[in-house]
């Protein structure tokens, strides 16, 4: 018990400081930096949001339209398990106690309305059984397993406390340029 | 009134001297037999169960596990990778592999390696090495690495980081191949004890963002055969400490390209080493339909490095009747869209297996590609392995 405790403030501490190490990269790197670009690009990791290009890719404001519960929906085009939206939460959120998962994997999918193409990450939502509910595949430029950033065929139940897959959600990262 | 108060007293003598003439059964188990060729899994996360394709019965179920097995005949033991939370979805996680034994296919032992066994569908995350003494696991936290695990001794010999590649390809002894994400092979060999004795790269043979190999790959007579997403295959193999990958041959003629062919589906490439056949699903399809059921099942002859048979489910329609005159089910219409795995098995006279996402399996005549029964209700959709 005391070692799980220990192993929380660690975890605690180390989060702290990888926040206040990208804020202060953030701070001190362009928006169009080597950097951000290779983080965006390759790892597909959700703190993405904590650098400076992440927040200038913001979804704010992006105009689209399309059913969250539909796998048609133009978010979902290299998706791999169900969808959330089908199973108490939305297609950026996770259904009530469950957890994000931290670590992603990305795709690029085309909005429609604007005919621009985005950098998606799918989140899994983790910490209960599969919610079998909308299953959905699609492969738009997904790649096999050994590509791990590309593949949808792995559960990405990864930084979270159980590692138990329940569904995804697929978060608009920003524009693919 | 005293008459008929003797009537039931009658009836339960009458009924105890019927029964004293009955020797009262007793339940027993089941054990099974030698394992033939025709005998194969369906290994899924909901249960794993097995089949003799020769009778289409059902034999036995593994529990639950990752949906991979392997299967180690010398010693008469199938292994299983497992995770467990101490709150069935949360709470410590503990992963071990599972020892079970062939003929009562009960857990015996389990083996406790680190808790990282990767989550991936539809390819297996643990491999007998061609020693038999050394079984491999494939880690994922997302970093990658594997688990060396002793079988003989039961027990976990080492943790080895394999940065950016995946997939354990058997080939001579103790060593084996993986598939890395910048286009090369990389060859690890271990010594005796598990430990790693030396590691290998490849060149460049292949591009991951123009046309990737598939992570499905097949066991051929030299080595293993790779299958690119546009129809390229590649022979690989080695020999001592060095990488040999063949010329890409292509698996599509020139009309083939135009009718937009192309190799997919689940595990949809499968090998009869002996025979030097690969049976491959194809569909038509452009750019990313990887992933789609298999319309036809080409069979090549690898020596040749051409193909040899097309098998279409088209045809299934007009074998439909011929189905049910050998006493079948009406099959389904799902069939149409044609399979997603396909297994061939062992022997002279091998049996392809070929299943559906919905749950139509098919024992073919491997040769001639005749149908020779369907199997339903076969269980969860999982991968198909020889027993």
């Amino acid at each position: 018990m005391k070692k799980e405790t220990l192993f929380t403030k660690i975890n605690f501490w180390i989060d702290k400081k990888a926040d206040h190490g990208s804020r202060q990269l953030a701070r001190l790197t362009s928006r169009r930096s080597f950097l951000g670009k290779l983080s965006l690009s390759v790892l597909g990791m959700s703190s993405l949001p904590l650098l400076p290009v992440a927040r200038s890719l913001a979804a704010e404001g992006l105009e689209e339209e399309g059913d969250p519960k539909s796998c048609d929906y133009w978010r979902y085009c290299a998706i791999g398990g169900t969808l959330c939206a089908c199973c108490g939460g939305s297609a950026t959120s996770c259904p009530p106690g469950t957890e994000l998962s931290l670590v992603t994997w990305i795709g690029t999918c085309r909005n429609p309305i604007d005919d621009k193409d985005y950098l998606i990450s799918y989140n899994d939502c983790c910490g209960k059984t599969v919610c079998n509910r909308c299953p959905c595949h699609n492969t738009e430029r997904e790649k096999p397993h050994y590509y791990q950033s590309k593949s949808s065929n792995i559960l990405w139940c990864f930084g979270t406390e159980s590692q138990a897959y329940h569904c995804t959600i697929a978060l608009v990262k920003g524009e693919y340029s | 009134m005293h008459n008929f108060s003797l009537i039931p007293l009658l009836l339960i003598m009458w009924i105890s001297s019927s029964l004293s003439d009955v020797i009262p059964e007793q339940g027993t188990h089941e054990v099974l037999s030698e394992p033939t060729d025709n005998w194969f899994m369906n290994v899924s996360a909901n249960g794993s169960y097995l089949f003799d394709s020769s009778s289409g019965e059902m034999l036995g179920m593994l529990a639950p596990t990752r949906g991979s097995i392997a299967v180690n005949q010398s010693r008469g033991e199938v292994y299983t990778p497992e995770s467990f939370y101490a709150r069935k979805y949360r709470g410590k996680r503990e992963d071990v592999i599972i020892v079970h034994d062939m003929k009562t296919l009960l857990p015996l032992e389990e083996i406790d390696v680190p808790d990282k066994i990767a989550s991936v569908f539809g390819v297996p995350v643990i491999k007998l090495l061609n020693n038999k003494k050394h079984l491999v696991v494939y880690n994922q936290v997302p970093a990658q690495s594997l688990s060396i695990v002793d079988i003989e001794n039961r027990e976990f010999v080492a943790e080895i980081s394999t940065p950016g590649c995946a997939m354990m390809l058997p080939v001579q002894n103790s060593d084996f191949l993986m598939i890395c994400m910048d286009g090369t092979l990389q060859m690890m060999q271990l010594d005796d004890d598990g430990q790693e004795l030396n590691r290998v790269r490849s060149q460049n043979f292949f591009s991951v963002e123009n046309d990737a190999v598939f992570d499905r790959v097949a066991k051929t007579k030299k080595g293993w055969i790779l299958i690119s997403h546009s129809g390229l295959a590649y022979n690989v193999s080695v020999d001592e400490s060095r990488i040999i990958i063949s010329e890409p041959w292509p698996l599509l003629t020139d009309q083939d390209l135009e009718e937009q062919w192309r190799p997919g589906g689940g595990s949809f490439v499968t090998t009869h080493r002996e025979l030097n056949l690969a049976y491959i699903l194809m569909h038509q399809g452009g750019v990313d339909t990887h992933h789609e059921p298999g319309s036809e099942i080409w069979v090549f002859d690898l020596n040749k490095q051409k193909r040899i048979k097309r098998h279409s489910s088209e045809k299934i329609s007009s074998l439909e009747q011929n189905a049910k005159d050998i006493g079948m089910k009406n099959l389904s219409g799902d069939l149409q869209k044609g399979w997603n795995n396909i297994l061939v098995l062992r022997g002279e006279n091998p049996k392809l297996i070929a299943s559906t996402e919905s749950g139509v399996l098919q024992v073919y005549d491997a040769l001639e590609m005749k149908l020779e029964r369907t199997i339903e209700e076969f269980g969860p959709q999982g991968l198909l392995f020889r027993f």
